[in-house]
């Protein structure tokens, strides 16, 4: 299992969310399903690599480089 | 348990799942649009009769969670926790988009749990299927009463109303989803993500997708995503969208505008013909009516702004522009939403302030809000064409630049440069503890529904006729007094020296009346004002008839223009600029020993314009979408002291 910050991964890469840097985002992002445990997907990258976009139960949401840094995945 | 009578009702449910569609179907136009208290939020009710029953319906905020993270959410919060407050409804509708079962059903739990009685409307699209959902006996056992309502045909409108009539509160028998009170968590953030993980695993237990193709079609990308977003289409076709939007808006915005006025001035002549004269009347033909027209002309524009606006906003189309644009525009201190509030302003700053709304980041909201008159707006065009015809040579660049035409654009790409440059002031200034985030959901495209885009376009409308509009005609109505009263003796005096002058010289009844009216507004309070303000706008090149025109067109910039023909004693004939650029043209300024509009003193007052804040409607709907006087008054001395300075350089840069 090989695990990467979601800010560095590229567009189409699929996987868990192991963890989330605990805060006021990690709180707006559970309302959102990105939380521990939940599959994602990076669907979309903006023109110059951010914001970027994942899809998390069947929908879309667009977060920030920044932001994205909040997020460690697994894939 | 007493059975109370539904009669207030509040829909409640994320973004984008159609709540304002169920609004809409419930209560047609019967509905009004304010803020919440000490907010900028919209707070949207409206009522409706069925089975001659009367219910009161208000459109809360779209909201994923009831821990709140945006002032939205912190209304919905603190609404549904008081059941004192006089807003709090009898039933809520809970609306949720089938396509987005799981995230949509969050906030639903929550609301279960807090013991609120609630329906459900289940909105429904053509992904259905891939839910199992559909005859739940879920909502059965937990008391929960659904009904299907297609947004797009109102399907199922009658149902929901039927069932809101027929609603019993079941509420004491239902079993919690999971135990424990809400409440308690508010000040606790992992508790609120531990919390919100359990609703969400029993969202997926409880409605599990049909399938292991059913998530590969919903993660499907759409194929025209990849091509709004695209490095190089995307902002072409972003590009594109704006062009097409301000053509619209030239051609077609412009010749209602024109009738309106035409009307208005129509209608003071008829007031001032057929009722006798005197002070009251000159009040409502000259400063009323007047100011009223200057409400209404607004009308098509903003119309017509909000029609595109609001397709852009239903379409999911705005997300993908806020994506594209948020990285570039970041470094200003704007965010992706400033976008489209600020190319708005290039045809006209009302809406586009008015459209600052959806920036829900406060800071940003106000940097948007504060810098967009900068934005190169419709009405300054009057003002520079008729300035650059009469001081700017014909001549051209290249054999190609057209050196008029040169000066025109620069003075476009100065207002946009000032404004984001203004950004980063701002963005200074203002310093917040947080930055604020942009994690945020992207609606999946869809065709727009064109009656929610009506109601849209009637509503923005409404709200600025009504709201705006006081402060625009109290205040049109005191530059009114300005202009038509002055020391009656100076007045009298003025007066009686043109009359003798038509007698001894026998001027026509029309050259005559030309004079009276100059006279009278150079002898105006106004005028007064002007020759006073004199010694301050001279170094800016200018004499006290412009400063005259300057402090008039507070009202509109347009208005310098018609203060101009009264000046110059051409009367109000607009369509005819020629005699006014004529006379303009050979007004001499002896004291200085050169035309009194040469190059520097013509760039200076175009540059004048470029940043003056002259414009009460803008101070009007600023105002009010900043709930506060100070904003629009720092804005007023802000963008004052800017035009007074880059006059100033502009004048010795080119004398």
């Amino acid at each position: 299992m090989e695990e990467s910050i979601l800010s560095s991964v590229h567009l189409g890469k699929r996987g868990v969310i192991t963890k989330v840097k605990s805060g006021f985002l990690a709180a707006k992002m559970a309302d959102l399903g990105l939380f521990e445990g939940n599959e994602i997907e990076v669907i979309f990258k903006a023109p110059f690599g951010d914001p970027l976009a994942v899809a998390v139960g069947g929908t879309v949401v667009s977060l920030r480089l920044e932001e994205a840094e909040w997020i460690t995945i697994a894939s | 348990m007493s059975e109370k009578r539904i009669e207030r009702i509040a829909i409640v449910g994320n973004p984008n799942t159609g709540k304002s569609t169920i609004f809409n179907w419930l209560t047609g136009l019967n509905q009004q649009v304010g803020n919440f208290p000490g907010v900028t939020v919209d707070r949207k009710t409206g009522n409706y009769q069925f089975e001659r029953q009367a219910f009161e319906v208000i459109d809360l905020p779209g909201t994923y969670s009831i821990f709140p993270r945006s002032e939205e959410e912190r209304i919905v919060r603190d609404l549904l926790f008081n059941n004192q407050d006089s807003d709090f409804p009898d039933l809520v509708i809970y609306v949720a988009d089938r396509t987005q079962w799981e995230r949509n059903l969050l906030l639903f739990t929550q609301l279960y749990d807090l013991g609120i009685p609630m329906l459900l409307v289940k909105t429904m699209s053509d992904k259905d299927a891939l839910w199992s959902s559909s005859q739940h006996p879920i909502w059965k056992e937990r008391h929960i009463p659904v009904v299907d309502v297609n947004g797009r045909t109102g399907e199922g409108i009658e149902q929901l109303k039927s069932a809101i009539a027929q609603f019993h509160n079941a509420v004491d028998l239902r079993k919690p989803i999971l135990v424990g009170d809400l409440r308690s968590l508010q000040g606790d953030l992992e508790g609120q993500v531990a919390n919100t993980q359990k609703r969400y695993a029993w969202i997926k237990e409880n409605f599990p997708l049909k399938g292991a193709q059913a998530k590969e079609q919903l993660f499907h990308k759409s194929k025209w995503d990849s091509l709004l977003i695209h490095p190089i289409w995307g902002y072409l076709i972003f590009a594109l969208v704006l062009f097409v939007i301000f053509q619209f808006i030239f051609r077609f915005a412009s010749a209602p505008m024109d009738i309106i006025e035409g009307w208005f001035v129509q209608l003071s002549g008829i007031v001032k013909e057929n009722l006798p004269s005197g002070i009251f009347i000159d009040l409502i033909s000259e400063g009323l009516i007047p100011g009223i027209g200057g409400v209404v002309t607004f009308v098509p524009q903003i119309a017509f702004l909000f029609f595109f606006l609001s397709i852009l906003e239903e379409t999911g189309y705005m997300s993908r522009v806020v994506f594209i644009m948020d990285k570039l525009v970041r470094p200003f201190g704007l965010n992706g939403k400033s976008v489209v509030p600020l190319m708005s302003s290039v045809a006209c700053a009302i809406p586009g302030i008015m459209s600052a709304r959806t920036i829900s980041n406060g800071r940003d909201r106000l940097i948007t809000i504060l810098v967009a008159p900068l934005m190169s707006c419709s009405a300054r065009i009057p003002v520079y064409t008729l300035l650059i015809s009469l001081v700017i040579p014909e001549g051209n660049f290249f054999g190609w630049i057209d050196l008029k035409g040169l000066v025109l654009f620069a003075l476009y790409a100065l207002g946009l440069i000032s404004a984001l440059l203004m950004s980063v002031v701002f963005k200074w200034i203002l310093k917040t503890k947080h930055e604020g985030f942009m994690v945020m959901e992207m609606p999946s495209l869809k065709p727009p529904l064109m009656r929610q885009v009506g109601i849209t376009v009637v509503e923005k409308v409404k709200v600025f006729v009504a709201d705006a509009g006081k402060v625009i005609i109290a205040l049109s109505i005191v530059l009114w007094a300005m202009a038509s009263f002055g020391p009656s003796e100076r007045l009298k005096n003025a007066e009686q020296k043109i009359l003798q002058r038509a007698q001894t010289e026998t001027l026509s009844p029309e050259k005559t009346s030309d004079l009276l009216a100059t006279a009278k507004l150079e002898n105006s309070y106004i005028g007064i004002l002007g020759h006073w303000i004199e010694p301050v706008i001279k170094p800016l090149g200018y004499d006290w008839k412009m400063g005259i025109a300057i402090i008039t067109s507070f009202a509109a910039r347009e208005v310098f223009v018609g203060s101009m023909a009264t000046i110059y004693s051409v009367g109000q004939d607009f369509e005819d600029n020629s005699r006014l650029l004529d006379r303009m043209r050979n007004d001499f300024n002896e004291e200085l020993g050169r035309p009194t509009y040469n190059v520097a003193s013509g760039l200076s007052l175009m540059v004048f314009y470029v940043f003056a804040m002259q414009c009460l409607a803008t101070f009007a709907v600023v105002q009010r979408e900043t709930t506060s006087w100070k904003w629009p008054i720092i804005q007023v001395i802000y963008m004052g002291v800017l035009a007074y300075l880059s006059a100033f350089i502009t004048y010795h840069l080119f004398i």
